[in-house]
């Protein structure tokens, strides 16, 4: 009874964590990993397997927006897997030297720092502007050709975009993927940075082309995890099905929300897990609660 | 053209994350009706302390247990089809580059391509130099015996 009682309150918790991470749009990894470590007291190794399968159900289970959406999205983000691809790869193993020579106060540290990080490109995707040109097309942009039209529902009118800066956006993936691979969550927010930030896209289109590139960002990490025993199945099955349920109703909670108060009361409240996840890192345990 | 790639791509990835949502939910009851999963028993395999994980229970193992209904072995073989997911969009997306003759694309994403099978094949075997050792061994073994 007891082990069925477990298995309940991961379910409880992934679900509650995919449903804020869709909600916010900080994907459920983020808000999932602090959970399991400060309040579940679980080895942070099989929070972050757990979170990295989540992460590709999650990545793969929102696919069905891609049927509306152009294939310039999907075209711009395999441009930009290239580097993230590679970031995943370096971050992984890092991570595996980490464990290795008992570092593992530091992921908490860095977990804590890129989730504070990370609230501010996330506070920008709720409240996206229209897109203007701020930069002329350059070289990347024809040659890569990173054209491409969105319909803005509350304007009501279709706008053609472009993207500039390939190398710069190439760089922070490869940052991106770097984080993603360390700490196994899908970086989105670091995604949405490069692509808004340095490839001046619109936000609508980069939160769809990072959902895109999360999927395969994760599944690149997952094999150093798999052979380094990262993975516990029986945290990562209720968690990978939790997290994808609350994503799902997270993602159409959202369609229905009209306020931003709602999210911003849940970025508020992971600032605090951030803080606290430091503060673990720091062996500060109780400074805050 | 367009419009039936996106499609098929979208679905087959829908389709990957529900077969891997029921392996998984099999492999969890399956652990549950037998009270353990070959040579582990609920409770060594469901704390979060479990010294069971992907390298102490290998994926070869996981293939072997399927036959006998081992739980571990259903749970696995989702997680395996959940990760092939976003490597079968890489694979058709390059179907769909190869199709619009658009070589620029078709190269990159060859590269992401490359860079996912070093990722999922070759590290993994790199990561345990023991193995790669064994097999390097079997092979002058046959090469060289009587």
């Amino acid at each position: 009874m007891w082990v069925l009682y477990v298995l309940l309150e991961m379910l409880v918790y992934s679900v509650i964590a995919g449903f804020i991470g869709a909600l916010t749009g900080l994907g459920g990894g983020t808000v999932l990993v602090p959970i399991y470590t400060l309040v579940l007291g679980m080895p942070i190794m099989y929070a972050v397997g757990a979170s990295l399968i989540s992460t590709i159900a999650t990545s793969s289970g929102s696919a069905a927006a891609y049927v509306k959406e152009g294939i310039s999205n999907i075209r711009i983000g395999m441009s930009l897997e290239v580097a993230t691809t590679l970031g995943a790869i370096a971050g992984s193993l890092t991570v595996v030297w980490v464990y290795r020579v008992g570092l593992t106060w530091l992921i908490y540290v860095v977990f804590g720092t890129v989730l504070l990080f990370s609230l501010y490109p996330t506070y920008k995707k709720i409240s996206p502007r229209p897109w203007a040109p701020t930069l002329k097309p350059d070289w990347t942009t024809r040659l890569l050709n990173l054209r491409g039209k969105y319909y803005d529902e509350a304007r009501k009118t279709t706008v053609s975009y472009y993207g500039v800066r390939w190398w710069l956006g190439l760089v922070v993936m490869f940052f991106a993927g770097y984080v993603s691979g360390l700490l196994g969550i899908g970086s989105g927010a670091l995604k949405v940075l490069g692509m808004d930030s340095a490839m001046c896209l619109p936000i609508k289109v980069t939160t769809t082309t990072s959902n895109f590139m999360i999927g395969v960002t994760a599944a690149t990490s997952s094999g150093v995890y798999w052979v380094n025993g990262y993975i516990q199945p029986f945290i990562a099955a209720p968690t990978a099905l939790g997290v994808l349920l609350g994503s799902v109703a997270g993602t159409k909670a959202l369609v229905r929300m009209k306020g931003r108060s709602v999210r911003i009361v849940f970025l508020l409240l992971l600032a605090i897990m951030g803080v606290e996840m430091i503060a673990r890192g720091l062996n500060l345990t109780g400074w805050l609660t | 053209m367009r419009i039936r790639v996106e499609t098929a791509i979208s679905y087959s990835l829908i389709l990957g994350v529900l077969i891997s949502s029921a392996l998984m939910v099999s492999g969890l009851t399956l652990l549950f009706l037998k009270g353990g999963a070959g040579p582990y028993d609920v409770d060594t395999i469901c704390s979060f302390q479990s010294p069971v994980n992907t390298r102490t229970f290998t994926l070869s193992q996981a293939i072997e247990g399927l036959g006998s209904f081992n739980g571990l072995s259903y749970i696995y073989l989702g997680a395996v089809v959940l990760i092939a997911t976003p490597v079968t969009r890489v694979v058709l997306l390059i179907g769909q580059f190869a199709s619009e003759r658009n070589k620029l694309y078709l190269f990159l994403s060859l590269l992401v391509m490359t860079n996912l099978t070093f990722a999922l094949l070759i590290l993994p075997t790199l990561a345990r130099p023991r193995s790669l050792l064994l097999a390097f061994l079997l092979v002058l073994r046959c090469k060289f015996a009587p």
